[in-house]
């Protein structure tokens, strides 16, 4: 008795999860929260924007002539945002790749991801044709502005963004320390 | 008995659908504190790196004058000063792979003149270069910005062929472009602006070949408050 009555009561409740309308988005959402996906979105992000950032940092002329060439900014804050930005990402990069508030490190970078894009869409449309100064001050890498670098920032964009929406924040170390 | 039950397992199953809400709720504020503390903490980084660059800056050696037959040196961190004479005989030339652009009064720009015999052998020209071939009147400056930067502001005596325009709309021009003795001085927004390249290419391929490029573009010139349109406010 006691039994079946429970049972009903579990069955109602599940009943009331919509579950079989929502299969596709589900399977997304379990393979874009994926631990090993996550932990590899964290490991990639991390290097490329500590990368990008450990020249930028030593030469923040180079950098702030880089966003001057964007024509979006004043001058007046040009030097401010080239000083802080790199140490930005650089601090932002090293919490992703070894996990630590990687939540937060990702909602930082996307924000700067998307201010990014904005910035090379609009230098794209108005016909510039110059150096992005994502990459180039680094390795020399030709990387112009262009729909291939807009792409490039949505698909980074992408990886930040379910790092913050399915990452956790907290001190983990990608879970190597973890008690069993 | 399994009323009360059935009764607390409704209980816990109600109980338990608002709280994951809750909980994202304090998360996404707690990472944000979190974003807001290693904001901070990278402007303070940046501000403590500014500074000690500074201070590195300021205590290297400063040539301080260069008087004629010896330059002096002070180096701060130890007080010390230095001379270096400086003797012209043994003095030496070396020619590099660029072409010199620094101004002279007696300054030979007669190559400034020589036709190109391919595109990649468009000469760059500096500020100076320019400014010879204004005062000269050989100077046709072509503006490779797009129109509305044209029209806000030139370099006096420009005309507008932003990049990208067509074959017969620059054949437009050709009454300008084919004036006798003058050099076609293709400039932009400055150095990294590559517009004035692609605009000296197809001036190049429709037949105008006494083109040069202006790699300082309007920054330099403007910069330098050398004559200029500007629209009226």
């Amino acid at each position: 008795m006691v039994r079946s009555k429970l049972s009903r009561v579990q069955k109602s409740a599940v009943k009331k999860q919509p579950e079989k309308q929502f299969k596709a988005q589900d399977v997304l959402l379990n393979f874009f929260s994926n631990r090993a996906l996550l932990t590899a979105f964290k490991i990639l992000i991390g290097l490329v924007f500590i990368l990008s950032s450990v020249t930028k940092v030593f030469e923040p002329e180079e950098f702030s002539k880089a966003i001057g060439s964007y024509k979006m900014l004043p001058e007046i804050f040009l030097y401010p945002m080239a000083v802080v930005i790199p140490w930005l990402q650089l601090i932002c990069g090293i919490f992703l790749l070894i996990d630590v508030y990687s939540k937060s490190a990702a909602l930082i970078l996307s924000g700067l991801l998307g201010v990014y894009t904005i910035a090379i869409t609009q230098a794209w449309l108005r016909g510039f044709d110059m150096d992005c100064g994502c990459f180039d001050l680094m390795i020399g890498l030709p990387d112009k502005v262009g729909i291939f670098a807009i792409i490039r920032d949505l698909v980074m964009l992408g990886m930040t963004a379910c790092i913050f929406f399915f990452g956790s924040d907290k001190i983990s170390f990608h879970g190597l320390f973890k008690r069993r | 008995m399994a009323k009360a039950k059935a009764r607390s397992v409704k209980k816990t199953t109600a109980a338990a659908a608002p709280e994951p809400a809750a909980k994202t709720g304090f998360r996404i504020n707690k990472s944000l504190i979190t974003a807001a503390v290693i904001v901070a903490v990278a402007v303070a980084a940046g501000i403590i790196a500014t500074l000690v660059r500074g201070k590195s800056l300021s205590s290297k050696p400063a040539v301080s004058s260069t008087a004629e037959g010896s330059i002096t040196i002070n180096d701060p961190a130890t007080n010390q000063t230095f001379q270096l004479t400086v003797e012209p005989a043994s003095a030496s030339v070396t020619t590099a792979g660029v072409q010199n652009t620094m101004p002279s009064a007696k300054a030979d720009f007669s190559y400034l003149y020589k036709i190109p015999a391919s595109k990649t052998e468009i000469m760059k020209i500096g500020l100076d270069e320019a400014k010879y071939l204004y005062d000269n009147g050989r100077a046709l400056f072509i503006d490779a910005r797009v129109t509305g930067e044209y029209e806000q502001a030139h370099i006096k005596g420009a005309i507008s062929i932003p990049v990208g325009t067509a074959v017969q709309d620059i054949e437009k021009n050709k009454a300008a472009l084919s004036q006798k003795g003058k050099v076609l001085i293709v400039y932009c927004h400055g150095v990294g602006c590559h517009l004035s390249d692609k605009t000296a290419y197809s001036l190049y391929d429709a037949g105008y070949k006494n083109v040069v490029i202006f790699f300082g573009g309007w920054n330099s010139w403007s910069e330098a408050n050398y004559p200029e349109y500007k629209k009226a406010l």
